[in-house]
């Protein structure tokens, strides 16, 4: 844990200690209490906001893989919709061609959108800054591009609920479970990896690469090793969202999207598990919020809603505003905002 | 044989527009480094503005003048107030931004203009078929060409002589000895943000000339990304290539892969053009070759 958010007068005196997430009981009450409300969340939610919770954890899970990507090694994906969509169709059309099980196709489908993350990010091993973004950027047409020619077109594959052990995820409230249990143990596993030596490594790449290199670290090792956790998580992801729609193409993956996420990690905080996660709540319920407001803002245009568009146009204005309002005044996002908030709540009235 | 003369005129003359694009983009890279990923959508929004000003009536020499100054004044505003905050950010922020922008602008536009295609409502060429040997060539995309070709000697003469444009090359070298050599940086972002906008009126006005304007013609936009890569970032000759290595690529490809690969490697071909450029040769053929192992 960084200096900033230790709280004070907790000294570690051993590695375990330091080790620690959570230093305080009521820390430790905090996150109970956090995990208890989502765990009961589906019995008072009504089944509109079910929908909003599922969509907020396959969403935290693409963004904290780009976040592993993007965030803390410093190369720009541009295409995590892209890997996403790998992810999707590979375990639409293991499930509903070969009758595989969900669960294995699931892992297929992360190993895939590693594959391709591989692919697309060896080019990135001699180039660095806005090139990266350029690579990415072509592999996201190429990826739909071989997606549509040789696997399944436009049409896309129906991708069927899953099943284990006589436990049917027909449900809503079951799905809300699955991807919530995936998310928390996928963030887990991101925020011990930006703890641990790759994690380092990775910060060590994107602050200074020759720096880094001199140090021993190998860079192009690293390099494709943020790519393929990161593409991971944009393939199970993927999985995930096509499992829940019940059907996939590639109309669900426009290209608008993957700006987006990489919106959701700037907005949320590069570098932080915790900041993906604000991101992608933040995103989710700002599009949720622009559904209702939307038509509202068109019925007071009658002249300029007559091609229906009107929507769809303020959610695009809305969103790029947004990122840029914060890239331009809080570049830091707001996981900074959250640690600022609770250092002053901390120190509160002798903050000097 | 016949086939192949009729895809190379093609192939050139549809290369025109990415021409168009792409020297946008490289006015904006030679003078601020940022690489600016709207500038697609920067000619969508010249062809609508463009549109625009045909549709008011007035004299269409005039019309075409005042959608000039009109795109030229909206991109020098998106830079006041998107850009220039960004100065001395990490690359990342700039990145963003610009490719925020595109969506922005596509919203703005769907807002202001609607979905439908629109066609300039008034003639400014005579459209019509060229015959030269035996080949048509369309006379819209001919045109365009040869606007490509003006500009580039026009801002290969700006960035030779003037103060402005010798003034950009400094400030892409370094932000703090322009300062030192008494420039305005400032106005040196405004004014190559501004040419960009010129640039992205002429070719507003070709694009709404030989294809119906869309706001879906971000992807031109994409695709001219390619073309300045394969010329070399700060190479204003090398967009020119660029554009019309990509506008062949892509209808050669069409045509001779089409049957082993299906339909759309035509449209694929500039990122796949675009991949091994940047695995071959990052700089382009003739970019500046940075001595940096990464």
């Amino acid at each position: 844990m960084s200096e900033m958010g230790k709280p004070s007068g907790y000294f570690d005196r051993t590695y375990r200690e330091a080790l620690r997430i959570i230093y305080t009981p009521w820390q430790w009450v905090a996150f109970i209490c956090l995990l208890l409300l989502l765990v009961l969340f589906p019995l008072f939610a009504s089944p509109y906001l079910l929908t909003v919770g599922i969509r907020i954890g396959i969403t935290i899970i693409a963004v904290v893989g780009l976040n592993i990507v993007v965030g803390s090694t410093g190369l720009l994906n541009v295409a995590q919709g892209a890997f996403m969509a790998v992810g999707a169709y590979c375990s639409a059309m293991l499930v509903s061609k070969l009758g595989l099980n969900f669960f294995p196709a699931l892992v297929a489908a992360g190993l895939a959108g590693c594959f391709a993350g591989l692919l697309f990010g060896a080019p990135s091993l001699r180039i660095k800054g806005f090139y990266v973004a350029l690579a990415t950027l072509a592999g996201y047409f190429i990826i739909m591009w071989g997606l549509m020619e040789w696997f399944g077109g436009t049409s896309g594959h129906p991708a069927p609920r899953p099943m284990l052990f006589g436990l049917s995820f027909q449900s809503d409230v079951m799905y809300y479970y699955l991807v919530g249990v995936l998310a928390l143990f996928l963030g887990i596993f991101a925020n011990n990896l930006f703890r641990s030596r790759v994690g380092r490594a990775f910060v060590a790449i994107r602050d200074h690469d020759i720096a880094s290199e001199i140090l021993g670290i190998n860079i192009y090792r690293y390099k494709l090793l943020a790519f393929g956790i990161g593409c991971f998580y944009g393939g199970v992801a993927g999985s995930l969202q096509a499992h829940f729609f019940e059907y996939t193409n590639l109309e669900a993956f426009p290209f608008s999207d993957s700006i987006w996420l990489l919106g959701m990690v700037i907005v949320g905080g590069m570098g932080s598990v915790l900041g993906s996660v604000f991101g992608a709540l933040f995103f989710v319920v700002l599009e949720e919020f622009a559904n209702v407001v939307c038509p509202l803002i068109a019925a007071l245009f009658p002249s300029m809603a007559s091609h229906g568009q009107m929507e769809a146009s303020l959610k695009y204005l809305i969103f790029s505003l947004v990122i840029i309002l914060f890239v331009v005044f809080e570049p830091n996002g707001m996981a900074h905002r959250w640690n600022l908030l609770k250092g002053s709540f901390r120190v509160y009235p002798f903050n000097y | 044989m016949e086939n192949f003369i009729t895809l190379l005129i093609s192939g050139i003359t549809s290369g025109s527009i990415y021409c168009l694009i792409a020297v946008g983009f490289v006015v904006v890279f030679k003078a601020t480094k940022v690489l600016n990923f709207s500038q697609g959508m920067l000619v969508v929004v010249g062809a609508y503005l463009m549109w625009t000003v045909f549709s008011i009536g007035i004299p269409v020499f005039l019309a075409i003048i005042l959608g000039f100054i009109l795109t030229m004044t909206a991109s020098m505003a998106l830079e006041r107030v998107c850009m220039r905050p960004l100065v001395g950010q990490p690359i990342l922020a700039s990145v963003m931004v610009t490719l925020c922008l595109i969506g922005g602008l596509r919203g703005l536009v769907l807002l202001l203009w609607g979905p439908q295609g629109k066609k300039f409502p008034v003639e400014i060429v005579s459209s019509g078929v060229w015959t030269i040997g035996g080949m048509g060539i369309s006379k819209e995309k001919a045109m365009a060409l040869m606007a490509s070709l003006c500009l580039i000697i026009l801002l290969y003469l700006f960035f030779k002589f003037t103060r402005i444009g010798l003034g950009m090359k400094v400030t892409s070298e370094d932000h703090f000895i322009g300062q030192i050599v008494g420039l305005k940086i400032n106005r040196i972002f405004s004014y190559s943000w501004g040419i960009a906008g010129l640039v992205a009126a002429v070719g507003g006005l070709f694009l709404g000339l030989i294809i119906s304007i869309r706001p879906e013609l971000e992807e031109i936009g994409l695709k001219a990304l390619s073309a300045m890569l394969l010329g070399g970032l700060e190479s204003i000759p090398g967009a020119i290539i660029g554009g019309i290595m990509i506008g062949l690529a892509e209808a050669m490809s069409g045509w001779y892969l089409a049957s082993y690969l299906g339909n759309g490697i035509g449209e694929v071909s500039p990122y796949i053009l675009m991949i091994i450029v940047l695995l071959i040769r990052p700089y382009g053929l003739f970019g500046w070759k940075k001595i940096e192992r990464v």
